[in-house]
């Protein structure tokens, strides 16, 4: 059986690939709220996706407050359809 | 929330919990936008109709010109004021009805202007009456969108009430072209139903999901 990407595979990695799936962008501190984690715990794992082409990370000033953007990049979007189509395959073979 | 390893129940129920949280979501003063210039577009109207009604001097129609230096100033302070402590998103669905009033605004303020030149090199009357159609359509046309989009039927019927008065009008205007003082109050009694009570609808369900 084909293993679950290994990457998405952990709590919060999955919860921030989840939340990027269904908005255009999301700026760092909803994805804090939402996955209701640590800022440098968020940080570390976005790294990771940054790092593995998953998201796109921007930065820019709104209202003279640095804000850091992040986006579902088309490999993430790759890779959480593949997650997703290896969970039903999982399920199916229950 | 932590970096730790899934089994497969817990990861699909994250999946779905994720997006559900997400596709719910509606910013906190959603409707402050529509209040606004809802608010803006139905006081000066009023000004205009009380000023109209006992003057009978139609210059003091150029009072409704204050619609968007007014609206833009109370639009600006809004914005200054708005909370920017909780993290923001953009759905599809906010992409959407940005670009639709991106769209509409700046053909209303492009229209403003060969209005306002007919408006005092020809016939005072019929300009007036394109902007107030157009004031009434335009609006009335994103409102329904965003209520398509939003799934809101408020919405949806107060943009429509926008649409069907802008057609009203125009057809009225070219049976009798006069411009009759009692479209002011009709225009700012259709800005209540097109922007101030779906403003306030957004604002309630905001809250509430907030």
């Amino acid at each position: 059986m084909q293993e679950l990407n290994p990457l998405l595979h952990s709590q919060l990695r999955l919860a921030i690939m989840s939340i990027l799936l269904t908005v255009e962008e999301a700026d760092f501190v909803y994805l804090k709220e939402k996955t209701e984690s640590t800022a440098g715990n968020l940080s570390v794992q976005i790294d990771k996706l940054h790092t593995a082409g998953y998201i796109s990370v921007t930065k820019d000033l709104t209202a003279m407050k640095p804000r850091t953007i992040c986006r579902m990049a088309e490999k993430g979007r790759d890779a959480m359809e593949e997650y997703v189509n290896v969970l039903k395959i999982y399920f199916n073979g229950l | 929330m932590e970096d730790k390893k899934l089994t497969e129940k817990e990861s699909i129920e994250l999946i779905s919990r994720m997006i559900k949280q997400s596709s719910n979501h509606l910013d906190k003063g959603s409707g402050n936008i529509f209040l606004v210039w809802g608010y803006v577009c139905a006081a000066v109207s009023m000004l205009v109709y009380g000023v109209l009604s006992f003057t009978l001097n139609p210059l003091y129609s150029l009072l409704y010109l204050l619609i968007p230096v007014v609206g833009g100033i109370v639009q600006a302070i809004v914005y200054k004021r708005t909370d920017k402590s909780s993290g923001s998103v953009e759905s599809f669905a906010s992409y959407a009805i940005g670009k639709t009033w991106n769209t509409l605004s700046p053909i209303f303020f492009i229209a403003m202007v060969p209005c306002v030149y007919y408006m005092f090199s020809s016939n005072h009357s019929i300009a007036w009456i394109a902007l107030f159609v157009l004031g009434l359509m335009l609006p009335g046309i994103g409102t329904t969108i965003t209520g398509h989009v939003l799934k809101k039927k408020v919405l949806i019927f107060g943009g429509y009430i926008g649409i069907v008065i802008g057609v009203i009008v125009l057809c009225e205007s070219m049976i009798n072209p006069t411009f009759g003082v009692v479209w002011c109050l009709i225009f700012a009694v259709t800005y209540v139903f097109m922007m101030i009570i779906p403003g306030h609808y957004l604002n309630m369900i905001s809250d509430k999901r907030n």
